[in-house]
């Protein structure tokens, strides 16, 4: 476990509460007197002609916990600008740094898999998502990326952009 | 520095001190900056010049009077 936690972040808009009443934690319970199914935060009676929709549930409950992903990688990129971009950072904190860096990213390529879905059809969400991959990407290469030395960065610079 | 240089930096701090849907419009604004730059410069890769003009926005950024707060550790 990294002391430094330069890079730990917490969301906003986290932590709701479940709902008064509710006597499990981890977000589904059967009341079989009601005939009621809970399922995070949300309810549906059931009746013999009614069944509650999985599917919205699930969209809703996917584009709430996208929202929130949102946020902490905000918060990621908000620590990389005012800690690493502006300031120098000590060798542990950019091996933390690198660290964070590639498991936003990777997570970040496992969500796009499932937004860019068709049938999900979220296209705002996947172009939101792809910008903050974007800006992940740039944060990572910065320090991490071997492929271009910073003599050579100002080797090109020099000559696409003479004095 | 070289004015084009500059102009092209700054853009890039635009995209970095934003976020969500702001950065995208000034993401797009840096591209198309550099799109320009790769116009008169077909042999030069993209993706170098790209990496090039990132890594001078933050020798730009270090030498900024005005820096962001420092975000401490989370407690």
């Amino acid at each position: 476990m990294p002391s430094a936690q330069t890079l730990s972040v917490e969301s906003t808009s986290r932590k709701r509460k479940p709902p008064q009443g509710r006597r499990d934690s981890v977000g589904f319970s059967l009341a079989k007197g009601l005939r009621k199914v809970f399922l995070d935060g949300m309810n549906a009676a059931i009746s013999d002609s009614r069944v509650p929709d999985i599917q919205a549930q699930a969209r809703d409950l996917t584009k709430r916990q996208i929202e929130q992903w949102f946020d902490w990688v905000d918060g990621v990129l908000e620590v990389h600008r005012s800690n690493f971009v502006f300031r120098e950072p000590t060798p542990a904190q950019l091996a933390e740094h690198k660290t964070v860096l590639k498991l936003a990213i990777r997570y970040c390529l496992f969500i796009n898999t499932l937004i860019a879905d068709p049938e999900f059809n979220e296209p705002d969400l996947v172009s939101r998502l792809q910008v903050r991959v974007r800006q992940l990407q740039d944060a990572y290469d910065i320090f991490h990326d071997t492929t271009l030395s910073d003599t050579q960065a100002e080797e090109v610079l020099k000559r696409v952009f003479p004095k | 520095m070289n004015r084009e240089l500059e102009a092209i930096i700054l853009a890039y701090e635009k995209a970095s001190a934003s976020k969500d849907k702001e950065a995208e419009h000034y993401l797009l604004a840096f591209e198309s900056l550099l799109d320009r730059v790769m116009e008169r410069q077909p042999n030069l890769s993209r993706d170098i010049l790209r990496k090039s003009v990132i890594k001078a926005h933050r020798k730009w950024a270090l030498k900024q009077d005005s820096k962001p707060p420092t975000i401490p550790p989370k407690a």
